[in-house]
């Protein structure tokens, strides 16, 4: 009955007596009995009012939602009797609950939808792999566009788009550098994009290619935003004079295709169409990927000259198709598979949990319930009340685990966020998980958290009052309760070890990606990272190399007269930009040519100016830092590093060493002026490479005399402009003092990214970084819950046994006895759960393999740091218990028999 | 629903009878909780017994299916009284009770006399 036409007890109970008022008057009337007996009489006729009450009571009751209510507070009050239980469940299944649906959430939206585009499974990637010269790298190529479209059977929707390239533009704060690609002009109707303003490119633009969609970012950044920025012009600048391009429209933010951020997207010039182009189709309806990848090495063989005989072997398919959302998720896949293994065992652990807080809860009551059921508690009341006390539970569990959600969503979202502007962005990413914008908390996926955990919650709550309720228990009450019953102990083991399991095989993965990651960052990088400014500048396209060189000279030149900066220096490209470059051959006396060229590994060159060195705080083994006065003169000096010294000289000491720099048609003497200590230069954990510091006035040199194109010279010697400025004070307070430097040397030089290197390099652990924290929070609670297990575990133990330990101590045990009982139970719940738990670590830890560095996944530091660690706070916390134990006091224990 | 022997000669209610004869009772208009006990008894001719007391729940359980309406009122002696009258939803129900017991009746009937013959 719905409460607002229930009908009160009072009112019940006032019929009843009408119906006995009447009954006696009736009595009296019809039967001429006197006023007492007629009463009596029509009250036993009644049969039992009370009872009669009582039922109109429980009937109201069985209409559930009318009473829960007040089980409801009942519970509540009976929760707050011990608060400690309480607390700790709620806890429990607030974490589980919490930590589930938020790391859910996110791989839900990363793995199973990564690209928010129509039909996006069936979005395909047509590839040519090839092999990169001396690395030994596997490149990817575009494959023909017209010719593959015109063969294929199993793919259509054919969309071809350039790789990322990059183009400067004027703005108010110097030159920018942009990064934008070509598209077929029906890419965004196939993808099913729409512009947020304006229009996206269509066919047609192909004809009349200069117009260009915006993407989000860039509109924001160029045009401020403004929202008639359709029509408005864009002038890229190149080395060539081009005709401006008309925004047609803006694309909508997290826009990204095919992987990445753009900046900007124009259609391809229908007079020249794309040749060899990236390529994505779509299959057709039907089509499965290794029929797609059957048909592409037929085509792909057709179209394309056979590899040369000589090539070296690829280890991949030469023509592939790839579904593009592997693209996306490929690097992440591993590892959020690993995290959500991670928190589907916590889920586990919590659940087991929360069935062992119950279960031991419901044995400890069992007098209370059995107390209830003998002074007339129905069995559906007390297993009523104990469902109700179940829900308040999970229902606090709930509440506070979808704030823990959310708070974990935006957790997730700050670890996952890398800083790195500019060209860095290109290397690290903006973020490690794509899409994460978009990520937040799925309602589906915590109504599954929580009905999973509330399930455990309603089954293991009820099963004591099921069980305890039956009419046959209630001689409980009789005779205590001084005997644990083996069951329950059993059951209660064996969760407890289960979740010791879980949890160690969570530590050890946790302990394993922590150790690689302490090892990754504390790795000998060769250079000093702190009070470092990075600097990455950006000239205009059509300057002049004279030009752009006496615009770094006269840079370094002020930024060097600063009180405040110690050294700074120019290179092509700075840390974490991998550009491996190579031109000529180092030949050291008594050495050959052939026997040089033949070595792999080959030095690399790297493009510098005086104060780089000092400025990146790379040690000096030996000699000098590079001077001006190193170029152009009959032998420039070089510096080289330690490893470049090995493979060059040896043994001998290579300061003031002559070297034979051999290219095709003439040969530079070259003399050794210093030598520095190897440094990881693309990332921290890539092992640094044989190289040789020329200063970049000798590079523009040899590539002048080797007649290279001119922007190709710039491109050698000149590179991305990256300058290293060691300051005295915080390098992040000296930004603006060295933003200043750059606009007053060249108002159109643009800062494309200016950065404390400390932050650089915190961005480029970034993603292990990420693992390795999540996987130790879930490492953590999953330790802990499995401790509170144990805890709980002993802690009941001890409880239900305080007459036995108090007869054994009234015999004569002594206290460390007592203490050793209770210990080595402990001490057996912990060897088989983390035994059990290393095991399955062994089996398991191989899916770190690739997140790992310098360590193994069978790491016996890991193995053993945690199995000890894990051993002993387990051992804690049965300590507590075992204290507790030898504290019973016989007299006491014996007496309240 | 309690049911209780007081005499060989009355015969106790069956399950959810009770319920058949309050509806059937209210065909004959409003009436409150103490004239449907007597209306019972005198109806039977006192054969049947109704227990007072478990006569207020089943009220209360036909007034939570919708099949009576109860209100306070007055009667004839000028005394409070709640008024228990039949529902539409109680009438359709009484008619599909009643034929359902009939039936019932009637074969209990035929198997009882199969076995005196």
């Amino acid at each position: 009955m719905w409460p607002w036409h229930r009908r009160s007890d009072e009112d019940f109970a006032e019929e009843m007596h009408e119906h006995i008022r009447r009954e006696t008057k009736r009595l009296g009337d019809d039967e001429g009995l006197n006023f007492v007996d007629a009463r009596a009489k029509a009250i036993r006729a009644f049969g039992n009012v009370t009872a009669t009450r009582e039922r109109f009571y429980e009937s109201r009751r069985l209409l559930w939602f009318d009473d829960l209510r007040r089980d409801l507070s009942y519970a509540v009050r009976a929760l707050r009797r011990s608060p400690g239980f309480a607390v700790t469940a709620v806890l429990t299944l607030a974490l589980g609950i919490g930590a589930t649906t938020a790391i859910y959430s996110v791989v839900d939206t990363i793995l199973l939808e990564p690209l928010p585009f129509a039909e996006a499974d069936r979005l395909v990637r047509v590839v040519e792999n090839d092999v990169l010269g001396l690395t030994g790298r596997v490149v990817q190529r575009g494959v023909h566009y017209q010719e593959w479209r015109a063969r294929t059977t199993t793919l259509t929707d054919f969309i071809a788009v350039s790789q990322s390239i990059p183009a400067l533009v004027a703005t108010e704060d110097g030159t920018k550098r942009l990064w934008g690609a070509r598209i077929s002009g029906h890419a965004f109707a196939v993808l099913g994009v729409n512009a947020m303003l304006g229009r996206t490119l269509q066919p047609d633009d192909e004809r009349d290619p200069h117009v260009v969609a915006l993407g989000f970012e860039a509109w924001r950044r160029l045009f401020r935003s403004d929202p008639k920025v359709v029509g408005r012009h864009l002038e890229l600048r190149g080395n060539v004079p081009q005709p401006p391009l008309t925004v047609v429209g803006v694309l909508p933010p997290g826009f990204e295709f095919p992987t990445g951020p753009m900046d900007y997207y124009r259609p391809f010039d229908s007079s020249r169409p794309p040749v060899q182009i990236p390529v994505v189709a779509r299959l057709r309806d039907g089509v499965s990927l290794s029929a797609a990848k059957d048909e592409a090495n037929a085509i792909g063989t057709a179209i394309r000259p056979a590899r040369p005989g000589n090539a070296p072997p690829l280890p991949v398919p030469r023509f592939d198709v790839q579904p593009l959302k592997d693209e996306v998720v490929k690097e992440l896949r591993p590892a959020l598979r690993v995290l959500l293994a991670a928190v589907v065992v916590v889920l586990v652990i919590v659940c087991v949990n929360v069935a062992n807080l119950l279960l031991v809860r419901g044995t400890a009551r069992r007098r209370e319930i059995a107390v209830r059921a003998a002074i007339g508690a129905s069995r559906s009341r007390i297993i009523r009340q104990a469902l109700a006390e179940c829900l308040v539970l999970a229902g606090a569990g709930g509440a506070l685990g979808a704030l823990l959600a959310s708070g974990g969503v935006l957790l997730v979202k700050y670890l996952a966020a890398v800083e790195a502007p500019g060209i860095f962005q290109l290397m690290f990413g903006s973020t490690i998980l794509p899409r994460g914008h978009e990520v937040g908390v799925d309602p589906s996926v915590f109504g599954i958290a929580f009905g999973v955990a509330a399930a455990a919650c309603v089954a293991f709550g009820l099963l004591p009052a099921v069980r305890l309720s039956q009419p046959r228990l209630t001689h409980t009450i009789g005779s205590r309760t001084r005997t644990v019953r083996p069951g329950d102990a059993r059951v209660q083991s064996v969760l407890v070890v289960s979740q010791l399991v879980m949890a160690t095989v969570l530590l050890v993965a946790a302990g394993l990606l922590i150790n690689s990651f302490v090892r990754l960052t504390t790795v000998e990088k060769g250079y000093d990272a702190s009070n470092v400014l990075a600097l990455q500048l950006v000239f205009p396209g059509d300057y002049a190399t004279v030009r752009k060189t006496e615009a770094i000279e006269e840079l370094l030149r002020r930024a060097r007269s600063h009180p405040n900066v110690e050294a700074a220096g120019f290179s092509r490209a700075g840390v974490f930009i991998g550009e491996e470059i190579t031109y000529g051959t180092f030949v050291p006396r008594g050495r050959t040519l052939e026997e040089m060229r033949a070595n792999p590994d080959r030095p690399r060159l790297r493009s510098v100016t005086e104060g780089f060195l000092p400025a990146m705080g790379i040690p000096f083994i030996a000699g000098r830092d590079i001077t001006a006065a190193d170029s152009g003169s009959a032998s420039p000096g070089l510096v080289i590093n330690r490893r470049a010294a090995t493979l060059l000289f040896g043994n001998r000491s290579p300061v003031g060493e002559f070297v034979d720099w051999q290219f095709d048609k003439f040969l530079i003497q070259a003399r050794v002026v210093g030598v520095v200590e190897e440094l990881r230069n693309e990332s921290l954990d890539q092992e640094p490479f044989p190289e040789v510091f020329v200063h970049y006035r000798q590079l523009l040199d040899v590539v002048q005399r080797l007649k290279l194109p001119v922007p190709q010279q710039d491109q050698t010697a000149l590179g991305l402009l990256s300058f290293a400025v060691r300051t005295r004070t915080d390098p992040d307070s000296m930004r603006p003092v060295l933003a200043q430097i750059v606009r007053s040397v060249d108002a159109n030089a643009g800062i494309d990214a200016i950065i404390p290197l400390q932050r650089l390099v915190a961005s480029s652990v970034a993603r292990q970084r990420f693992y390795a924290v999540l996987l130790a929070v879930f490492a953590a609670i999953a330790g802990i819950l499995a401790i509170v297990g144990v805890y709980g575990v002993l802690a009941y133990t001890v409880a239900q046994r305080t007459q036995e330990i108090g007869i054994r101590m009234a015999l004569g045990a002594q206290p460390q006895q007592v203490l050793g009982l209770v210990i080595r139970r402990g001490l057996l719940l912990a060897c088989t759960g983390i035994a059990l738990g290393l095991m399955g670590a062994v089996a398991g830890s191989r899916v770190l393999q690739g997140m790992l560095f310098g360590i193994t996944p069978l790491d016996r530091t890991t193995f053993l740091g945690v199995s000890i660690l894990f051993g002993l706070v387990t051992l804690c916390a049965s300590y507590l218990p075992a204290r507790r134990a030898t504290t019973v006091n016989p007299v006491v224990a014996l007496r309240t028999e | 629903m309690s049911t209780r022997k007081e005499g060989t000669d009355r015969i106790t209610l069956l399950q959810g009878t009770l319920d058949l004869l309050i509806l059937r009772t209210l065909v004959f208009g409003p009436q409150h909780g103490h004239g449907i006990t007597l209306s019972i008894q005198r109806q039977s001719d006192e054969t049947l017994l109704v227990d007072h007391g478990s006569l207020y729940p089943a009220l209360q359980r036909l007034e939570d299916k919708g099949w009576i309406a109860a209100e306070w009122g007055t009667s004839d002696n000028n005394r409070r009284a709640r008024f228990y009258t039949l529902t539409k939803s109680g009438r359709k129900q009484l008619t599909a009770e009643t034929q359902q017991w009939k039936r019932l009746a009637s074969a209990i009937g035929r198997i009882l006399g199969a076995e005196e013959a």
